[in-house]
């Protein structure tokens, strides 16, 4: 489970919510997971009152796409996503390679001298 | 996040900079849509911070500052790689980001999918006010930009997301949600 969420941060959401079973044993996962399905029951619920009100009259009333910012369902389910999809990665353990590396350019180990050679793709 | 007390070349330095690196890693993540690249942003940002940390203006806003660094990274990287595949509007470069991006079903598209999708300028916008916490002038200075530009680059990149998620706005808005929802639950109640 951390292996997946460390290699692929992006599609773990997804995979919490198809395996719920599997993030029991990951605690910020579980977390994460329990925090979107409180979401997303509120979805639901807004979703079945839209869906009712498309079966009658107002398809342009809350389904309508606002021009100037989106509001609204799609405009909650976009701020939503954006910060589950931020919040996630941010809640991740710092990989060692990180503190590694820090630990290197501390000692001098690496481009501790004047005039070392830049890392490559720096200006 | 810790911006204070930073000194450069102080013991600080080290600290503050690893309280900033979740951060950095998800706005990397965001930006570039992969977590592997995401990291070798992450990295060149470090070290080169390290190295220019006498430029860093101490009681500003550390984050802001290395969100800056990594962000001329990806740009240069972002520039080169579209010469080299002389790819002059990104489409391949594009593909290459997000290589399953064509939804199997075109009423839907999945959130990473469509936030890659959006123009550079508005994706950054819209994770640096929607996601970072950044204020709209912290982020304008980051991207070297106005505020008000910043707001109007946001406004355009949740219009865009918002018909990419629902293009058709009834069906798609039940679509987009019923993924949100859970697939296999929503497909069982529409059955």
């Amino acid at each position: 489970m951390g292996n997946n969420t460390r290699n692929n941060p992006l599609r773990s959401v997804v995979a919490a919510q198809g395996h719920k079973e599997r993030s029991a044993d990951d605690d910020l996962l579980g977390k994460f997971s329990a925090r979107r399905e409180s979401g997303r029951r509120q979805n639901v619920a807004l979703m079945e009152r839209s869906g009712s009100a498309k079966s009658s009259d107002c398809g342009e009333g809350v389904l309508a796409l606002p021009r100037t910012a989106p509001t609204g369902l799609i405009g909650e389910h976009i701020g939503r996503e954006l910060r589950g999809l931020y919040d996630e990665v941010v809640a991740q353990p710092v990989p060692d390679r990180f503190l590694e590396l820090l630990n290197k350019l501390e000692d001098g180990t690496i481009y501790g001298e004047e005039g070392s050679p830049k890392p490559e793709g720096m200006d | 996040m810790t911006t204070d007390g930073v000194s450069a070349g102080g013991g600080g330095m080290k600290a503050d900079l690893v309280s900033a690196i979740p951060g950095l890693r998800a706005f990397a993540v965001s930006l570039c849509g992969n977590s592997d690249r995401a990291d070798d942003l992450v990295q060149e940002t470090l070290v080169k911070a390290w190295v220019g940390m006498n430029s860093f203006t101490a009681g500003t806003n550390l984050t802001a500052w290395l969100f800056t660094i990594l962000r001329n990274i990806y740009y240069s990287d972002y520039r080169k790689r579209r010469r080299e595949t002389a790819d002059p509007d990104g489409v391949i470069a594009g593909r290459m980001v997000t290589p399953a991006a064509q939804p199997s079903h075109m009423d839907f598209l999945d959130f990473h999918a469509a936030l890659q999708k959006l123009p550079l300028d508005q994706r950054e916008a819209l994770i640096l006010i929607g996601a970072s916490g950044l204020s709209y002038d912290e982020a304008a200075a980051v991207c070297g930009c106005a505020p008000g530009t910043m707001k109007s680059r946001v406004n355009r990149a949740r219009n865009r997301l918002a018909e990419l998620l629902a293009p058709d706005a009834a069906q798609g808005v039940n679509s987009g949600f019923a993924d949100a929802a859970g697939r296999g639950r929503t497909r069982a109640e529409a059955d």
